[in-house]
Parts: structure tokens; sequence; C-alpha cells
């Protein structure tokens, strides 16, 4: 069951963005031509626990309303237990908190951003153990 | 694989998967890495935030006293131990508890408590003394408000303890003497803790790179435990140091309480915990940063949740029997054979997907037996 997530909220706007990811940064696939690219740096995984990510977002310009978050097992066709917290943080970057991995194996992170173009959607998969 | 191992446990890994044939350790290397994380045991002691005299030596002393003191229940006829046995790992043998009348689920063992997020078969609390509040209050079991303890407490011997824990109880409005009182229970019961088992000797070797004495652990043992974190499955929930993921799930256990009533499960224990005054969001938190609270305000409710359990630890679960939510499965040997023949057609449409009849053979069973039963010699 894909999961809804959570949410922000503060209109956010990106003018040809400065887009440096992490080192260690995970890029997102894109379903689909999508004019941003997506990463997300996960220093932990700690299984059963909560734990915080950060997602960053480059790209033309683009209105960004909302971005949502979510994660799945597909295996196990379930999500998490838990609304993950999406905050803006500035220049396309977002903290996203909350997140639980309560089961070992493989997650498939869904990111979708909503805004005045349609919307986009990323998702990585990784595997907690 | 985000999490990377370090580069000493790795090599312990490899040494161990060179020699594992001479040394009868039959874990492969990805089967040692699986094990490992189900320990070290017992963690440290860390105080509840939320419970200001967490760990408090008088407390503690207070909350052991109070636990088996039969004042905590209105008409005075059973303590916290009338159904949390010391002797039946804090649990009982019943399949479902009695109170004022017979409940509709088994007594949960209260070893190893810190190691959860959510309390109760359904999660309706999120602290140890949050939940030891339910009991004190539920008519049906120990059937007191806050006024009828807080007299029951002045009159007793209890009141000076209390007073010199607390403060005067005299002063105190009903409702900070029940929430005072659950704090020295939760402080008293979080010392209850299963020591190491054999497994645990076993775990600690392997990370040590000491084959020769990881190889002391009984080869039934060994291949249970293959069995378990292999296809079994059943590591995908009993995850961890405690050999639970502290979450909720289907696994095909009726919950028709009777032909007319259903056990609500996690769905009506999610309701109970946003609707509760003592949750960790809420003003009798002792902690200042609230932490937990983020658990009360985002955990999801869906549909799903209805007639689903928590995932109970298996450490000292050979002291527990019976078994399930409802107690209906007597022995360990009755749980593998659940999960061994398990009825799809009772599980929700949408819910885990891994869970199918296992097929394991006698000898298999009996293995799994062997495993989870070293998890309780301790």
């Amino acid at each position: 069951m894909k999961v809804a997530a959570v949410l922000i909220a503060a209109l956010w706007s990106s003018q040809a963005i400065a887009c440096a990811p992490a080192a260690n940064a995970l890029k997102l696939t894109s379903e689909g031509e999508v004019a941003l690219d997506a990463y997300l740096t996960l220093d932990d995984l700690p299984l059963s626990e909560p734990f915080d990510m950060g997602l960053l977002l480059c790209g033309d310009t683009v209105q960004i309303e909302r971005v949502d978050v979510a994660a799945i097992m597909p295996a196990h066709q379930h999500g998490m237990n838990y609304e993950p917290v999406v905050k803006a943080v500035g220049n396309g970057a977002f903290e996203v908190s909350g997140m639980v991995f309560h089961m070992p194996g493989v997650w498939q992170v869904q990111v979708s951003i909503y805004g005045e173009q349609e919307p986009a959607f990323f998702n990585l998969e990784v595997e907690a153990r | 694989m985000i999490k990377p191992l370090s580069a000493l446990r790795a090599l312990l890994l490899c040494l161990a998967s060179v020699t594992a044939a001479q040394a009868e350790v039959l874990l492969s290397e990805e089967e040692i890495a699986q094990t490992l994380a189900h320990g070290p045991w017992p963690p440290a002691f860390e105080p509840d935030a939320s419970n200001r005299v967490s760990g408090d030596a008088d407390a503690i002393a207070f909350g052991q006293v109070l636990f088996f003191d039969p004042i905590l229940s209105r008409n005075g006829d059973m303590s916290c131990a009338s159904c949390h046995d010391p002797e039946h790992g804090f649990a009982e043998s019943r399949p479902r508890a009695v109170g004022q009348v017979l409940l509709d689920r088994n007594t949960l063992s209260l070893m190893n408590l810190s190691a959860h997020r959510w309390f109760g078969w359904a999660g309706d609390t999120d602290s140890i003394w949050a939940q030891s509040i339910t009991p004190l209050l539920n008519p049906d079991e120990m059937g007191h408000d806050a006024g009828s303890l807080k007299t029951a407490l002045m009159q007793s011997d209890q009141a000076q303890e209390y007073s010199d824990i607390f403060g005067p109880i005299s002063e105190q409005d009903s409702e900070e003497v029940l929430v005072n009182t659950s704090k020295a229970l939760a402080a008293y019961q979080e010392t209850l803790v299963t020591g190491q088992t054999s497994f645990d000797l076993f775990r600690d070797a392997l990370e040590q790179g000491d084959l020769e004495r990881a190889a002391l652990y009984p080869e039934g043992a060994q291949r249970g435990l293959q069995t378990f974190i292999g296809r079994g499955n059943c590591a995908f929930c009993h995850s961890g140091p405690s050999f639970s993921n502290g979450e909720f799930h289907d696994v095909g256990v009726p919950y028709f309480v009777t032909e007319t009533r259903v056990d609500q499960g996690r769905f009506g224990g999610m309701q109970a915990l946003k609707a509760s005054p003592y949750n960790l969001a809420g003003r009798y938190s002792d902690d200042p940063d609230k932490r937990g609270a983020w658990a009360v305000e985002n955990v999801r409710m869906s549909h799903g949740d209805f007639g689903i359990f928590r995932v109970p630890s298996l450490r000292g679960t050979a002291h527990t029997a019976p078994y399930m939510h409802d107690g209906s499965l007597p022995d360990l040997r009755a749980v593998v054979q659940h999960y061994n023949e398990i009825d799809l057609e009772r599980l929700h449409a949408d819910g885990e997907a891994i869970l199918m009849p296992l097929g394991l053979t006698e000898g298999e069973i009996g293995d799994l037996i062997q495993f989870l039963n070293s998890l309780s010699d301790d």
C-alpha cells in the first residue's frame, strides 16, 4: 500500500539553484521526464528506530508547493507505520524526520513533488539491516 | 546496504566463514552478520526521561512493594502480581487474563519493557508508567478511579513511603497521585530484565571471532536459528536484540472474542493512545523535551490496523506460555505449527505479503524450538 506522508508547507521557489549534493548523497530515480534531480543523504538506517534524511532538489526554475515523502517495502506490500515530517530549509534542501523502517530488507523511498507544474515523482531503493 | 560493517567486524566475519566448518559453527558469513544484529544483550540501562523517578532506588523499592500489594485493586482482591506472576516470566498460564471478569487477551510478560515503544497488545500506551495506569483504572481489572486509589494509599502502610518519594500525599490531587504511583510501578518494572542466554554467549563469541566458544552452542539451535533468520522469515518482525520490532502485524490469529464481538487490536489501541492524557505528548511526561511525542503525533492510522497486535519479544518466551494475543496456542510447538501451516485465508488482504506456510519438517520444527528455548535459558 502506498503510504502518504507528510508534508510541507511553505511555498518554496527555486530560481537557478546552485546544487551541490553531498559526496555521499544518493541520486533518486525519476518517473518519466522531470526537470529536477533529487538526492537523498542517509547517514544511518537504524532498524525500527526513527531516523532523519536530507533531501536535495536540483534543477530548473520550479514552483514547489508540497513535498511528500513515503517509503514502502515492495516485497511485503506495506509501508511505514509513521508519517515522516518534511521541512524546507532553503535552496532546494529539505529535512525529512520521523522515518522508521520497522523491518529489515529493501525499502523504496518515494518522493512526490507538487506545484504549478506537473507533479514529479522519484524513488530510491535502500536496504535496512 | 547503507550501513557499512566496521573493518574489524568484516575481518572477523571473514575469519569465521573460513574456519566455520572445522569449528562446527554452521552459519554462513551472511547468517553471522544477521545473528550479530540480535545483540548485544542485556542493554545498558537508560532512564526513562518521561519518568522522573526512573532508576531511583527508593522508587524502585516502593514500586516493587506496590506491585504485590492488593490495595491497588479497588476491592482489595488482586495485585499486579495476580496476573503478572514472577514465577511465570511475569505473565501467567491462563490463556486469557481474569480480572473482575474474563478479559479478552493473554497477559503479556513484563520482562524487558524498556525495549518497547508501545505497550500492551494493542499499543494503547507509549510508556511503562502510562501502561501501568491502564489496569488500575479498568473496571474489569483493578477497578480504581484516581480518587479511590488516593484514598486507598492514604489509608495504607504505603502513605509514608509515597510521601517520602513524591511529597505529601495529602497535598496532591488524586490525578497526580495516580500518575506518581504508576511511575513508581514503572521504575520497578524497568528492573525486570532477562540475562544472558546461551544464544547471547554464541552471538558474542561470533562477534569476538571465538569460534571454539561459539561452537559450544548446540547444532540443533544453530539450525533453528538458520531457519529463524532464513526461510522462516521470523526475523522480519522478531528483529533486533529484543527479538521484536515493537510494531503490529496480522499473523492470522482470529480477532473475534466471541461470535459477535471483535478485538479491534491496534486500531482501538491507537484511538486510545491519541485520546489518552497520559501519552508522551501530554502534560504528565516529565521530559521537558517531550521525546516520544513524535510517535504519538505521527503514527499512522489505517484500516489495516484492525485486529492486529504487537510483536512480542522472544526473550524469556519459553517461560510465558500460552501464546498469541488471545492465549490460544498452548506452547512453542503450537506457535511454530501455526506458522508452519498458516491459514492465508485468515490474513488481511492487504497485510504482510511474506507470510506463507513454511512446510518445516519435524526435525526442523524441533530445531526451531530448540533455538527459541535458547533465548530463555539465562
